[in-house]
């Protein structure tokens, strides 16, 4: 069996001590992160960050990664205990959680959710094994056509998932791909943009561009708001299911994790579309519908399942075609990038070691955050009663030393401001960041091989069209587009009607 | 009936198509500097050139539809119209104290040193925060470069000046 070959090539790298140690690191500040309401993943990357850039690249990634999918547990813990999700994909966990915690269900609810969580984790990590290396050799034979309609699919994808009106999604992604091609550009050796600023020759860093962006601009908005805190603690008796409450978890756990672990793979869908229509799935099929809502058990372990599921599979088309679902992965791909890791194709074939070590390293992970959430879910509703004023200087800090540790420039320092104003002002207006962030990572690939395949078929455009490959993810982009359109059109005629009765 | 259609005059769709059509015709004028090309042999002007333009007719939808639809599917805008409104007095303190932070930050990390700058970040960012305790301050300015010196520079060794002249 040349899988349990590989896992066991995997588990040689993932079982070390050095590496179990910084998967822990990864997963325990993945897991704070995620607990505290408006903070993020972002922080804690840029936080370990300079430590990627003194140990192994295996190691390193490992580490980050764990900070990816164990924010996904930990977003829960906030919107059950205060309705204040800490992660997007969390606003659906706190739809039934938050009304169970009311109930004085708490804890049921944060232990459902942690045994969710786990199942869903795992099913995604099962579908990366078997399922990643089956689409690095199918997108092998991927020209630059292929390519270029399948980032245009991620991309309309992304603007479509993104939040805010569609026309402006898109016009963030857009503008995510004009700041992606600042600097020098690769054909011509043209300074693009550049304003004859010599650090920006290299382009602007994508870790600048989100710290400024997410990190920043939430930061800005939020400090001089109160947050309010409550007291609460739990006794493992308290938070022990009914017989009831398991029933009615098992069949929505299973229907969120597969759920989930399709919305993962899909490029440009993510951990927090996956909950949204676990969570939508649920009530469709459910025969009491009155009881969402009101702490309904399956509208909170399809979601929880569904989004961590997603995080695993995620790294899918992540790290076989380098097209990363939602920002915090593009960051992370970016983070590779700076290691001098190329994911695409080729990446299993040439790091066999890396890719395995890291599907090794996502199982232990998850046990280690199943572990981590229940047995101290004390610790975590605590570090939910340091109030915002104290944290907000620490994080800013934080993403500061980050960002200058990567090329030891004040410059990137400047860059997050000025990206911190800019993202406070577009959230202004309704502008939802993550569009740009995925625009930003792309566009450098989305111009290479929208110029190779132009140049190869001698300015022909139909060359598009032609290839099936090319043509199917063509026909999906222009059915999303299609479909945002007539559903923004359907509410504009409805708001109308609304306003003439 | 009568706030819907107040709500539609809100000045954040113009605002936005303004901001959206100017961008891209900054970046349509940016790349009329770089050669174009043709399709097949492209130069470095041709995708910012489709880029530029794209960003210009997006700007424009906004505005066709801030025209004619009446505040479409506009809950995001008007949240954050609402909170534009709710919260202008107070954030302004935020949108000071938190950018000047982090430029006090950048100015003072090489010529001046880590702690220096950090203290500069941490007192000046908490000006921000909704109440001023100066406990709180006192704490912070103690915790954080403590914390910051034992990550990176005890931990992994960072080559960072903690304070010039003196470390």
């Amino acid at each position: 069996m040349e899988l349990f070959a590989n896992l066991a090539q995997g588990a040689s790298v993932a079982l070390t001590w050095s590496a179990l140690m910084y998967c822990f690191l990864g997963v325990f500040l993945g897991m704070v992160v995620g607990v505290l309401p408006g903070v993020g993943p972002l922080p804690a990357i840029a936080m370990l960050l300079p430590i990627t850039f003194y140990i192994p690249q295996t190691e390193a990634i490992i580490m980050l990664a764990g900070i990816y999918y164990g924010g996904q547990y930990g977003g829960s813990t906030a919107s059950i205990l205060l309705n204040l999700p800490g992660t997007p994909a969390a606003a659906v966990t706190a739809l039934e959680g938050y009304p169970m915690a009311q109930q004085g269900r708490a804890g049921i609810a944060l232990f459902l959710t942690a045994i969710a969580s786990f199942v869903g984790g795992i099913f995604g990590v099962v579908l990366v094994g078997g399922f990643a290396p089956l689409l690095a050799s199918f997108a092998l034979e991927f020209g630059a056509a292929e390519y270029f309609s399948l980032l245009l699919l991620a991309l309309i994808g992304a603007a479509a998932i993104g939040g805010g009106t569609f026309l402006r999604s898109l016009f963030m992604v857009v503008l995510g791909l004009f700041l992606g091609i600042v600097g020098q550009d690769v054909n011509s050796g043209q300074f693009r943009y550049t304003l004859g600023i010599p650090y920006m020759a290299d382009g602007l860093n994508i870790v600048s561009v989100a710290m400024g962006l997410f990190g920043v601009s939430e930061v800005m908005a939020t400090a001089h708001r109160h947050r309010s805190t409550q007291k609460e603690s739990f006794g493992l008796r308290s938070m022990l299911p009914s017989r009831d409450d398991i029933r009615r978890s098992l069949p929505s756990t299973g229907r969120g994790s597969a759920l989930g672990a399709g919305c993962g793979v899909l490029p440009g869908a993510g951990a927090a579309m996956a909950s949204f229509l676990a969570y939508a799935l649920e009530r469709r099929l459910t025969k009491t519908p009155e009881r969402f809502g009101k702490g309904a058990v399956e509208g909170l372990t399809a979601p929880e399942s569904a989004n961590n599921a997603a995080a695993q599979a995620a790294f899918i088309p992540s790290l076989t075609l380098g097209v990363p679902g939602d920002a915090v992965m593009a960051v992370m791909l970016g983070a590779l990038m700076i290691h001098g890791i190329d994911p695409g194709p080729g990446l299993i074939a040439d790091h066999p070691d890396l890719f395995w070590g890291l599907v090794v390293s996502f199982l232990i992970g998850n046990m280690m955050l199943l572990v981590l959430n229940i047995p101290l879910i004390g610790l975590w509703t605590r570090l939910l009663q340091i109030p915002y004023s104290v944290l907000y200087p620490a994080i800013l800090t934080l993403i500061c030393i980050g960002v200058y540790s990567i090329n030891s420039a004040t410059f990137d320092i400047f860059v997050v401001m000025i990206f911190g104003l800019i993202g406070y002002g577009l959230l202004r207006l309704g502008f939802p960041p993550a569009p740009l962030i995925l625009g930003f990572i792309l566009s450098p690939m989305l111009e290479e091989n929208f110029r190779r395949a132009l140049l190869l078929s001698r300015g022909d455009w139909s060359v598009f069209m032609t290839s099936p490959i090319s043509g199917a993810f063509l026909a999906l982009s222009f059915g999303i587009l299609a479909l945002a359109v007539a559903m923004a059109f359907r509410t504009a005629v409805k708001a109308r009607r609304a306003d003439r009765t | 009936m009568k706030m819907r259609s107040l709500k539609a005059l809100a000045p954040v769709d113009w605002i936005s198509a303004l901001v959206m059509i100017v961008l891209g015709l900054a970046v349509v004028v940016g790349a009329l500097d770089y050669r174009l090309g043709t399709a097949g042999r492209m130069g470095p002007g041709f995708y910012p050139m489709l880029l530029g333009g794209l960003m210009v007719l997006l700007g424009m939808g906004v505005a066709l539809r801030a025209l004619f639809g009446k505040a479409a599917d506009s809950t995001s805008e008007d949240k954050a119209a609402d909170d534009a409104r709710e919260e202008a007095a107070n954030s302004r303190r935020s949108l000071i104290c938190v950018p000047l932070s982090i430029a006090l930050f950048g100015l003072l990390l090489q010529p001046a040193g880590l702690i220096p700058a950090c203290l500069a970040l941490v007192i000046v960012s908490t000006l921000a925060a909704p109440t001023f305790s100066i406990k709180r301050l006192v704490a912070l300015c103690i915790g954080v470069p403590l914390l910051v010196v034992l990550i990176f520079v005890v931990g992994l060794g960072l080559p960072f000046t903690l304070i010039r002249g003196v470390w």
